[in-house]
């Protein structure tokens, strides 16, 4: 039995240049060429049909993978359906287009606690360590030795439970930790779905329903001075006596009061040039605004 | 009887809790209390001069109290010196660790005067 020959490339370039040589032979090639890829799409055409015919079969009620498909359609609608919960839970923890960061608020929120504690807790430690030395220079006598003795004791109390500033500290560390992981996880998922998309997911309901809702901000980090509240009160006073139920509802209201807070204390110190009867108001004052 | 004129180093990285250790000590009678915010400081002053007890927190950075405590002990001249943690870390591991450190007493926080001074006395004798 003879076998089949077999040519090298170089065999076969040098014949497919010998058959090029002439117009006859182009044309030979051009038609071969031209029956081989009628050839191959006629392979594909077969391949495609042969492979929508197992796939279509496979779907079908009867069979078990149809069965299978459907689950596995139900669970990737699921998904979708998880995917868009989690996108708009995101957009709700993403910064709003005035700079606001829930996470970073909540952060410095809880920084304020511990610099205010730790405040008060020096201004205790002052007072206990003031009483401290006072009866250290009370006159020991029968009479007053047991009651010198126990105000120490309690001082000693007094100075013992300020500790629990370092300990309440290092808890809010932790949440503080947490809430900067929380934070970066965010972003990473903010930068997959792209700040555009999440913005288009529109408003997120904050979930208080409270007619002040919008001026219920708690203690504020930038928050006007005692000294702002006074002009601004001074100055309300000298012109015209606020409606406080319009205030307190009213949806401009909350926009108006920092903007003129703000603008107060410089009128506040124009108006002590000007005499100490033009802008300065006492408690008595104060008070009356609220009766 | 306990020397209650050998510097004390106290080393938090909270002030109020240097503060009230400090002055607890002060009421025990001790006279010489130095403070240090961190380790690496505390491990400075150590070797500057003659301590008779460290008190030490755990938890600070970036040197811990349990790093301090085994860079004390890893020195030669510091080794014998007594040591008592005070922390807030009350998980039984943590016992278990700073013992296996060498320390020389443990009192969880918050704590109270008379829980200080007995851990004291434990360490150095009665005051």
């Amino acid at each position: 039995m003879s076998t089949l020959l077999n040519l090298t490339d170089e065999d076969y370039l040098l014949i497919e240049d010998a058959i090029a040589a002439n117009a006859r032979g182009r044309a030979f090639l051009r038609m071969r060429d031209q029956r081989s890829r009628v050839v191959a799409t006629d392979d594909v055409k077969r391949l495609v049909r042969s492979l929508t015919t197992s796939v279509k079969k496979a779907a079908s009620p009867e069979n078990e993978g149809g069965a299978h498909i459907r689950i596995l359609r139900q669970e990737l609608h699921d998904m979708s359906v998880c995917i868009q919960q989690t996108r708009s839970e995101v957009a709700a923890l993403r910064p709003d287009e005035s700079g606001n960061n829930r996470i970073m608020a909540a952060t410095g929120e809880l920084d304020a606690i511990v610099t205010a504690t730790e405040r008060a807790t020096s201004e205790i430690l002052n007072s206990a360590e003031r009483i401290q030395a006072l009866v250290s220079r009370l006159p020991r006598n029968p009479e007053t030795k047991t009651i010198c003795e126990e105000l120490e004791t309690q001082v000693t109390e007094i100075l013992t439970a300020c500790s629990f500033q370092d300990i309440t500290g290092q808890r809010t560390t932790k949440v503080v930790n947490t809430l900067h992981y929380l934070e970066k996880r965010v972003n990473s998922m903010i930068e997959i779905w792209g700040p555009e998309a999440l913005t288009a997911l529109g408003a997120v309901e904050r979930g208080d329903n409270r007619p002040d809702a919008h001026l219920l901000n708690g203690p504020s980090l930038q928050g006007v001075s005692q000294d702002d509240v006074d002009a601004l009160l001074a100055n309300l006073n000298s012109t015209a006596q606020p409606e406080p139920a319009a205030a307190a509802t009213a949806p401009g209201a909350k926009a108006a009061t920092p903007a003129t807070a703000k603008s107060k204390p410089a009128a506040a110190a124009a108006g002590k040039g000007e005499g100490a009867s033009n802008g300065a108001i006492n408690q008595n004052d104060v008070d009356a605004l609220f009766e | 009887m306990t020397n209650l004129n050998s510097n004390v180093l106290v080393v938090d990285d909270y002030g109020t809790m240097r503060r009230i250790i400090r002055n607890l000590l002060t009421q025990i009678g001790f006279s010489n209390i130095d403070e240090a915010p961190d380790g690496a400081t505390a491990l400075g002053k150590l070797r500057e001069r003659a301590f008779g007890l460290v008190i030490s927190d755990w938890n600070m950075e970036p040197m811990t109290g349990l790093q301090l405590l085994q860079e004390v002990r890893a020195d030669s001249k510091l080794k014998p010196l007594p040591f008592i943690m005070v922390t807030a870390e009350s998980k039984t591991e943590n016992v278990v660790a700073a013992k296996a450190a060498g320390v020389s007493n443990y009192i969880i926080k918050p704590f109270n005067a008379d829980t200080l001074k007995k851990k004291i006395e434990s360490v150095l004798g009665p005051l």
